[in-house]
């Protein structure tokens, strides 16, 4: 099959590259170094920060901490400890995963299914329509906030589940439909016709062969839509309400350490806490992106 | 906005009351508060622990004055609390310790009358998400918010219930003097003033005031030549943080041109300067800007000057006063409001539970008046917050009405501390709190009590050219003074 | 895809069977059950209390009513569920629909067919987004008594906004360059070395911090402390090492216009970097070795032969980045408020909509918006077209 040669890459890394000596190859690995350093040293303030006894973070630089690493006082797990058992935490991190996961399924299998029609079934109206749809990644979210609550309020959708599936699904279609129309559009031809020849319905070619196929852009976007709906606050505040038994983590989160509080030790551990997961679903998901690329070449 | 009245004369005659309470007989003290009135519960000055219940409970007598409390107090044929299982939603900014007080003063309410109240804490989100709640048609039953102009806006829209048309306006007029005008419209009263704030206070190192033989300042050339002795001391007078970033603003600074203005002029000139009759480039105006910039932008007087100003957060910038347990404060004085307090000193900040530092003229910090400038205009700075009524149910109505009352407030002014404008809140509710006692001192002195005129401008104004301005101002370090001005004015809408 | 492969090699030739059409029924009956208990607020602790019912347990049904006993379980239960009908009613939806339609007069079917596969996405983003967007635009055209106005947009012309919508255009060409070609690079480095996955996880990191995470973060690198104090941010560390005076990043214009845009590329170049890595890899080795037998150069290969295979990959990434920068809002909301010379359309459009009160005028904003995105829309149809004729 056409796809096989495109497939076969990845599979043993190095030969994609003719590998240059080591001396030439040096200044490659030095500068793969560099960017993952400055890249990273942010986040390792971060990381440094949240163990750091609160009485310092605001007195001497993170580095500082490491300078000092051996003195006594520089270290605590209090901050974890403290955000952990903070009031609510468990049911938040469950209500975390109810609006988190409905809400990256559900966005990518309705644009995979539309992407793929507006890719490969010709139907009237077809352009100007997805036109339309990619047009709409612009919409300012806080704009559709109020218009779209006034329906919630009629069709009693407010502080549900479903309605804030619905809210986060709507609001990531058009990039997912985007990003998967492009993928999904470049895949060759002739799969198509030989699917239509062996008798397949628009439907089975969609099961069997694009949805396979397009495993390494399904990942993508549902890591994007995963990390967007799990670090969202603004759109749970608003159609899930600040009520406690809908509440998401960045709610309780932010209820626990309020605008004045200043409580930098609670942010930086709260913040890593809720990094755990999506970074997770990453390592996960990367491995996915690998595997999809194989399995297309053992078909 | 030329109508409402930005003079709060007669908030100072609601002060004048508490002054009862803190008679010199009972010198109150954060420090000793068991030694207070009796109904006070200890330590509203510092932090007082949330769970210590109030010996009494804190509910009006009956008959109220207001039909559907009354009903909510009596109990049925049944026995049974009229609206026992109802559920009352109120969504208020209060986090901390603001937060606390709020609970302790509704809790005897809802364990009385069974009503259920939810109590939504939003933070720094809360005017976002209100105003998406009531444009799209799911409000809260109530909600607090300390900007009349929003009050008004919502009211404009058909949004707020009037609670004149269920609770008495003569009574409420007469019980809330001076706020309650605040949101009145002709015969509509739009919210219901029930917390105030006054802000014309300096906070201060006492022990190090106290070693170093300095002495609170009563004027402004005192001022002046205090921080001059604190700068050749080798130290810095001033802590100041524009109030962000993060919650970037510009408040603090726009708090302290009002101060200004209001002890330097008539208080129709803050009048007319919220009506844009009196113009930012008005003289007046631009001494009220010269004079704070003469001394926040003075070289040493604050620690890295006007940008630093702007960088400071609010959360942090009095740090350096507790440099050596307030015995070498890296600065000495912070203007800030009543509201301020131990949820912002270092230690109970990080470690959460009592701060050991305690508030009062023979504790650690200390709170005086901000200084007079001129002799004949000694006016002081104070804001409220208001409840709109969103929804209009009985269970509603009876819970406005109860925050109306002075029993509405009382669990938060013994436990936490707070001010009411409430004129029938006995004045020994606020025996023992040393912040209260100060706020009384500044209000019964002052000949006006003036309310925050940046939240009485047009919000395009008060909360966005005047705070752009202002931050401009402090980064340039007050050196283009005639430029901010006229772009705030620029920016008045027509 | 354990399923679909198992299904192809059971199969083998392609069909429906019957029972898959009764079985998506069934479960679209199931899903709409589950619907009702996710609506009702206290959906989760009414139906564990009507299972502890049926087993005989009423005290435990009747703590559970009173918001008492076992939240966490009924928790639990309601999170089950809603994976269940979350998860699996979608896909019922597409199956039944799709097999009954497979039953129609092959004309009819393939009429209907691509309507049943766009039909859900074209209903909810009428909902949720052009019916919103159309009222933005309707609105911008209206003072707040209602009556019709072009205020709101003469009063853009006025110089505030220039400088708002010139900061706009400074981040829409610099931010979107920085992530996508700092995106490129890093796909294009990693991907010749041997612990690729690794090193992009480095790279990826930030997108997984949130919001009050990465403000945090920048809080730590930015922070600016008085020349007498030490410094406890890290880049005026580095500053004030070399002797220099301490500087205000966050705050002082124009410096804190790149120091904002350098949290969004911070954060952009991991999404252009998953892109573009994915579509590297879709370049076959035939050509590179092909190319590479012609004696070209790695770095000719790269900009000659990768550089246009991937150049769909790289529009696309373009216009997503270049539109949430467009976008932008979080960073300059958080970092500066805006207040110093660096405002952005969308914070101004917040502050106009909830802190002004002036909602005509914040529906011109994001009207602005949506204008200034159609010339990025434009230029990438024009590259599908382009695409679909190769």
């Amino acid at each position: 099959m056409a796809v096989s040669a495109k497939a076969v890459v990845g599979t043993k890394s190095g030969s994609r590259f003719w590998r240059a000596p080591l001396l030439q190859s040096l200044p490659l690995r030095i500068s793969v170094l560099v960017i993952c350093f400055l890249w990273t040293l942010p986040t390792a303030g971060l990381l440094v920060t949240s163990f750091r006894n609160p009485q310092l973070i605001t007195k001497t630089g993170w580095w500082e901490g490491l300078v000092n690493a051996f003195q006594p006082d520089q270290w605590t797990l209090q901050n974890y400890a403290n955000v952990l058992s903070g009031d609510n935490m468990g049911a938040a991190f469950l209500n975390s995963l109810i609006v988190t996961i409905p809400s990256t399924v559900i966005p990518i299998t309705i644009a995979a299914f539309a992407a793929y029609a507006f890719a490969w079934i010709p139907f009237p109206g077809r352009g100007p329509l997805f036109i339309v749809v990619v047009a709409l990644l612009v919409v300012p979210l806080q704009m559709a906030l109020i218009p779209i609550l006034k329906i919630y309020s009629g069709a009693s959708l407010y502080g549900t589940f479903l309605g804030i599936w619905l809210a986060h699904t709507a609001f990531g279609l058009p990039l997912a439909i985007f990003l998967l129309y492009n993928f999904m559009s470049q895949l060759p031809r002739d799969l198509f016709e030989s699917a239509s020849i062996d008798g397949a319905s628009a439907f089975q070619t969609f099961i069997r062969l694009v949805l396979p196929l397009s495993i390494p852009a399904l990942g993508a976007f549902a890591i994007f839509q995963f990390l967007w709906v799990w670090n969202d606050l603004l759109v749970a505040l608003v159609f899930l309400g600040p009520g406690r038994d809908v509440q998401v983590m960045p709610t309780a989160l932010y209820n626990m350490i309020g605008p004045r509080g200043g409580a930098w030790h609670l942010l930086t551990a709260g913040a890593f806490l809720t990094m755990i997961v999506p970074l997770g679903v990453f390592l996960a998901l990367q491995r996915a992106f690998v595997r999809g690329i194989l399995a297309g070449s053992v078909k | 906005m030329g109508k409402k009245p930005g003079t709060m004369a007669a908030f100072a005659t609601v002060l004048v009351l508490i002054a009862g309470a803190c008679s010199p007989q009972s010198t109150p003290s954060a420090t000793t508060p068991a030694a207070t009135g009796p109904a006070a519960t200890p330590g509203a000055g510092a932090s007082a622990p949330a769970s210590a219940p109030p010996a009494a409970k804190n509910l009006p007598a009956l008959p109220t004055g207001y039909t559907e409390l009354d009903q909510a107090l009596t109990p049925g044929a049944d026995g049974k609390m009229p609206f026992a299982g109802k559920k009352v939603s109120i969504q208020t900014q209060w986090t901390g310790g603001e937060a606390t007080g709020f609970a302790n003063a509704i809790a005897d309410f809802a364990s009385a009358t069974g009503i259920g109240i939810q109590v939504d804490s939003i933070g720094s989100s809360h005017e976002t998400v209100l105003k998406t709640r009531i444009e799209g048609g799911s409000p809260p039953d109530m909600a607090a918010l300390a900007q009349p102009t929003g009050v008004l806006a919502y009211a404009a829209q058909g949004k707020v219930k009037d609670v004149a048309t269920f609770m008495d306006a003569a009574k409420l007029k007469a019980e809330f003097p001076s706020t309650i005008g605040l949101t009145t419209d002709g015969a509509h009263i739009w919210s219901i003033p029930t917390k105030a704030d006054v802000k014309s206070m300096i906070w201060y190192p006492v022990k190090a005031f106290a070693a170093a033989g300095y002495t609170v300042p009563k004027t402004w050339d005192e001022l002046v030549t205090l921080a001059d002795k604190i700068v050749a001391a080798g130290s810095k007078p001033f802590c100041v943080s524009a109030g962000g970033p993060g919650t970037a603003t510009g408040w603090e600074l726009t708090d302290w041109v009002e101060e200004v203005l209001a002890k330097t002029e008539d208080p129709q000139v803050t009048n007319d300067w919220i009506s844009h009759k009196v113009t930012f480039q008005d003289p007046k105006i631009k001494a009220a800007f010269d004079k704070v910039g003469s001394l926040l932008f003075k070289d040493g007087y604050v620690d890295g000057g006007g940008p630093q100003i702007v960088n400071n957060d609010l959360k942090t910038v009095m740090d350096p006063m507790f440099n050596g347990d307030t015995a070498t404060p890296g600065c000495w004085m912070q203007k800030i409001p009543v509201w301020y307090g131990p949820d912002f000193f270092p230690d109970r900040r990080v470690n959460g539970g009592d701060s050991k530092y305690k508030i009062g003229d023979d504790g650690d910090i200390g709170i005086f008046p901000f200084p007079n400038i001129s002799d004949t205009f000694k006016g002081a700075e104070g804001s409220a917050d208001s409840f709109m009524v969103l929804n209009d149910r009985p269970e509603v109505r009876a819970f406005a009405e109860f925050l109306a009352t002075p029993e509405g407030l009382e669990g938060w002014i013994k436990t936490v501390g707070v001010l009411s404008p409430n004129v029938k809140v006995p004045a020994e509710w606020y025996a023992g709190n040393y912040k209260l006692k100060v706020a009384n001192d500044i209000a019964s002195g002052a000949t006006a009590i003036l309310f925050d005129a940046s939240d009485l401008m047009p919000p395009a104004v008060g909360q966005g050219s005047f705070w752009t301005g202002i931050s401009d101002w402090a980064n340039s370090n007050g050196s283009n003074t005639d430029a901010v001005l006229k772009s705030i004015d620029e920016s008045w809408p027509q | 895809m354990a399923l679909d492969r198992t299904q192809v090699s059971a199969s083998g030739a392609y069909g429906t069977p019957r029972w898959v059409l009764v079985a998506s029924l069934i479960g679209l009956v199931f899903a709409a059950l589950g619907v009702t208990v996710l609506i009702d607020p206290h959906g989760g602790q009414n139906l564990l209390a009507s299972i502890y019912d049926m087993l005989g347990n009423s005290a435990g049904a009747e703590a559970l009513r009173n918001g008492q006993g076992d939240q966490f379980i009924a928790k639990l239960v309601l999170a089950v569920i809603a994976l269940v009908v979350g998860v699996g009613g979608i896909w019922l939806l597409f199956t039944g629909a799709s097999t009954i339609v497979e039953r129609f007069p092959p004309k009819v079917r393939d009429r209907v067919i691509p309507w049943v596969f766009i039909a859900p996405a074209v209903v909810l983003l009428t909902i949720y987004l052009v019916y919103p967007a159309v009222s933005t635009v309707i609105s911008s055209f209206f003072d707040p008594k209602g009556a019709f106005t072009l205020n709101n947009w003469a009063s853009l012309g006025k110089g505030e906004f220039l400088e708002i919508l010139r900061n706009n255009v400074i981040w829409l060409v610099v931010a979107t360059a920085g992530s996508v070609g700092l995106g490129l690079l890093v796909a294009a480095l990693f991907d010749r070395i041997r612990r690729e996955s690794l090193a992009k996880v480095f790279i990826f990191t930030p997108l997984a911090i949130s919001l009050v995470g990465a403000t945090v973060i920048w809080k730590f690198v930015y922070a600016v402390q008085p020349p007498s104090q030490p410094q406890f941010g890290l880049l005026n560390a580095i500053w004030t090492a070399f002797g220099n005076k301490p500087v205000a990043w966050a705050t002082t214009f124009p410096i804190n216009l790149p120091a904002e845009m350098l949290i969004m590329i911070w954060l952009q170049t991991g999404f252009a970097m998953v892109v573009l890595s994915a579509a590297i890899k879709g370049v076959s080795v035939e050509v590179l070795e092909a190319a590479r037998l012609d004696g070209a150069s790695e770095r000719q290969i790269f900009f000659g032969v990768i550089i246009p295979l991937i150049r769909g990959s790289i529009v696309t990434v373009t216009t997503t980045v270049a539109i949430a920068t467009l976008k932008i809002f979080d960073i300059v909301f958080s970092v500066s408020g805006g207040l110093n010379h660096d405002n952005v359309v969308a914070v101004r459009m917040f502050q106009e909509m909830f802190q002004f009160f002036n909602d005509g005028r914040a529906a011109a904003l994001a009207t602005v918006l949506f204008i200034a995105v159609l010339p990025v829309m434009v230029l990438n149809l024009r590259n599908f077209r382009r695409q679909a004729a190769m």
